[in-house]
């Protein structure tokens, strides 16, 4: 009994780092119509960056506070230097990300080295609570409270403020809403900051447990994919039931099939790309 | 006419001899650059990965090298020795790439490295042909040594089933456990070294209740350990035959999921190495280990060689430095003897074959295999001086790859 308890929290734990990850990825390409394959890049400046932090002040606390928004402003510079300049042409702008993905590896690699880099958790973080006999530990039960967290607050921005109809807007019929006056492109850029704050924000909370390495970007942009390919791309809600279907897929996979670890969440990538390509939540 | 005849010649003559002097000189020319080449630098190609799940051993490893190398002022007779570092990047293919650029670019007379044993596998065939000395400084790629052996492969380090396999036989026969539950990584090296475990445990008499893979680098360990957790009452202990960042992650999660103290568990020495205690912290305390090595190992050579590393680095050793410097002796001690001619292969490799110096962890030779023969080193994880560190406890001396458990 308690192994599916643990084994759920678990896939429930990593889905909702996934959520975090792939929620900007979903309505960047909803809203802009591009995929950003430097989302990757966005979790691992986070985590690299959360690891700087954490080395020059010795506060976790200032690494989970200021290494999203540093990635947040690198993903404006991006945006305005680079993306700007192909603005309307979409392949050229999905080889601009990847472009991106390639240097920011590579830039990464140079600075922190080669060997895989771990963030040390607060002490607070180190206990784990006994649930049905037992140990989970608290540090995944607090990346849970934050996915959680950060789903209902997107949510409440998308669906009740005014800005967040705006995005909507902006997602069904871009063409119309800049005719009405909205500001557009300072609209785009404001969502596209926010996807990028919210994966560096998954790279310093994933940091203790996975850790960072050369390649991470490229490993978390293939689950990214994941996430929104099965629940839909342009929808949060395809987002979030997509990471919590990805996580406990992936974490039950494992536990079960130890030798297909490596397939567990392309096989129902796979299937749902045959049965209902837009994905389960997705606007075309 | 004769003078005219005569002085023709005469100018003929002076042109043969021009002739003859020219092409004399030319092939003086030609041969003093080739005695030149003679005189250059001992190339040695290393392969080390510097980047992926490999990457830990991979720097330590340069670090152990390069103290040899510093020891002897990189010189060998009257030959200065150049080091070439090249990373495969814990993958094949790149290794394979630079293997090639190694020894057809930078035409060294010798290679050391892998530590992936699936390059080793892949390099054996090219450097076989090549007739290019390679000493394995980590690959434990067991049949290399064995069914696949070549006259140009030699192994310091150990074959993957000659650690395990004693292991696994002293898990039983010493420690007294009877069920065990494995954790390995899936790929060739963490296979076959896992693999070794569980054969010289059954071997013993030994059950093994749960054998547990998990890719080389995988991310989250939580489901394997939550696995492993079920299954604890069915077994005496757990052997964790893991290195790299997945030793960090799992011997954390032993403490974060609960797992610590409940069963005892038995681990392979790089799990707990010095590499990684100070990232491991108090989860790893207590814990027992296999190794060829022990840093607190009460022999002058390894006092020597500890010396010698604080001086040039100012930190403690780790079993990778000590491993290194322990191949990079051998394959110095062998260029000696040959006063530096290791261009002479066959004359190189028969010095190597028979050479015998003491190191670190023991005196050391090849077996007629070219294998490393080893003393299998328990060691414990303590704290001294408030740095946690792998104290020796016993051993289990001259280990060949041929070993036999005693009646």
């Amino acid at each position: 009994m308690s192994f599916w308890l643990i084994q759920t929290l678990n896939g429930v734990s990593f889905g909702m780092l996934l959520f975090l990850l792939s929620a900007g990825l979903s309505l960047i390409f909803g809203l802009m119509r591009i995929i950003n394959l430097a989302h990757g890049s966005f979790y691992l400046l986070g985590a690299y960056l959360g690891i700087g932090i954490m080395g020059a002040t010795g506060s976790f606390w200032f690494a989970l506070a200021f290494a999203p928004v540093a990635v947040a402003g690198i993903s404006v510079v991006l945006q305005r230097l680079l993306l700007d300049r192909v603005a309307g042409n979409e392949l050229g702008q999905v080889l601009m990300t990847f472009g991106f993905l390639l240097i920011a590896s590579d830039v990464s690699l140079w600075i922190w080295g080669g060997a895989p880099l771990m963030l040390e958790k607060p002490r607070v973080f180190d206990a784990s609570v006994e649930l049905a006999g037992a140990a989970f530990p608290v540090y995944r039960l607090m990346i849970t409270a934050v996915g959680m967290a950060a789903a209902l607050g997107l949510w409440l921005l998308i669906e009740r403020t005014r800005i967040g109809a705006i995005v909507r807007a902006g997602v069904d019929d871009s063409e119309m809403v800049q005719g009405i006056g909205v500001n557009l492109p300072l609209m785009t850029s404001l969502v596209f900051a926010l996807g990028a704050l919210l994966a560096g924000l998954s790279g310093v909370l994933a940091g203790p447990i996975l850790g960072v390495y050369p390649g991470a970007d490229f490993a978390v942009v293939m689950f990214a994919f994941a996430v929104v390919v099965i629940g839909g791309l342009g929808s949060l809600n395809g987002a979030f039931w997509g990471s919590l279907f990805v996580g406990l897929v992936d974490n039950f996979g494992k536990a079960m099939f130890p030798e297909f670890a490596m397939f567990t969440i392309f096989v129902p990538m796979a299937i749902v790309l045959a049965v209902r390509p837009t994905g389960i939540f997705g606007k075309a | 006419m004769m003078s005219n005849a005569g002085s023709w010649a005469k100018r003929a003559g002076v042109r043969w001899a021009g002739v003859l002097g020219g092409v004399l000189l030319s092939v003086l020319l030609a041969a003093a650059p080739a005695g030149a080449q003679t005189a250059g630098p001992i190339k040695i190609g290393v392969l080390h990965d510097l980047t992926g799940p490999l990457s830990v051993m991979g720097k330590d490893f340069n670090e152990g090298l390069k103290l040899y190398m510093s020891e002897i002022n990189y010189q060998v007779a009257t030959r200065k020795i150049e080091l070439i570092f090249e990373d495969p990047e814990s993958k094949v293919d790149p290794g394979i790439t630079k293997m090639r650029k190694l020894v057809e670019k930078d035409k060294v007379n010798l290679i050391l490295g892998p530590i992936n044993s699936g390059l080793a596998y892949a390099m054996r065939d090219y450097v076989d042909r090549n007739k290019i000395p390679t000493v394995l400084t980590m690959a434990t790629a067991t049949d290399l040594t064995q069914g696949k052996s070549s006259p140009y492969v030699f192994r310091t380090s150990y074959g993957s089933e000659q650690l395990n396999v004693v292991a696994g036989w002293y898990a039983l026969k010493k420690l007294g456990y009877k069920r065990a539950i494995v954790m390995g990584l899936d790929y060739t090296g963490g296979r076959e070294q896992a693999g070794g475990f569980v054969k010289g445990f059954k071997q013993a008499g030994g059950t093994v209740v749960g054998e547990i893979y998990a890719p080389l680098g995988t991310a989250d360990w939580a489901p394997y350990l939550t696995k492993v957790k079920a299954d604890l009452d069915k077994t005496d202990f757990v052997a964790i035959v893991l290195w790299g960042p997945d030793a960090i992650r799992v011997i954390r999660g032993f403490t974060e999921y609960g797992l610590k103290g409940v069963k005892p568990v038995f681990v392979h020495g790089n799990a707990v190495d010095e590499a990684l205690l100070p990232s491991e912290g108090d989860a790893a305390l207590g814990i027992l280990s296999f190794l060829t090595y022990s840093p607190t190992v009460n022999t002058p050579e390894n006092q020597r060689f500890k010396e010698l590393f604080r001086k040039q680095y100012a930190k403690e050793p780790s079993s990778y430095h000590e491993m290194t410097y322990l191949a990079a002796k051998v394959v110095g001690e062998a260029i000696r003897h040959v006063n530096g001619k290791i261009e002479d292969t066959p004359r190189f490799m028969a010095e190597l074959r028979k050479i015998q110096v003491e190191t670190p962890q023991g005196s050391f030779r090849f077996d007629d295999k070219q294998n490393a023969i080893i003393d299998l080193h328990i060691r414990k994880v303590e704290k001294m001086n408030g740095v946690l560190v792998n104290t020796y406890l016993e051993r289990v001396p001259g280990i060949a790859q041929a070993w036999t458990p005693p009646r």
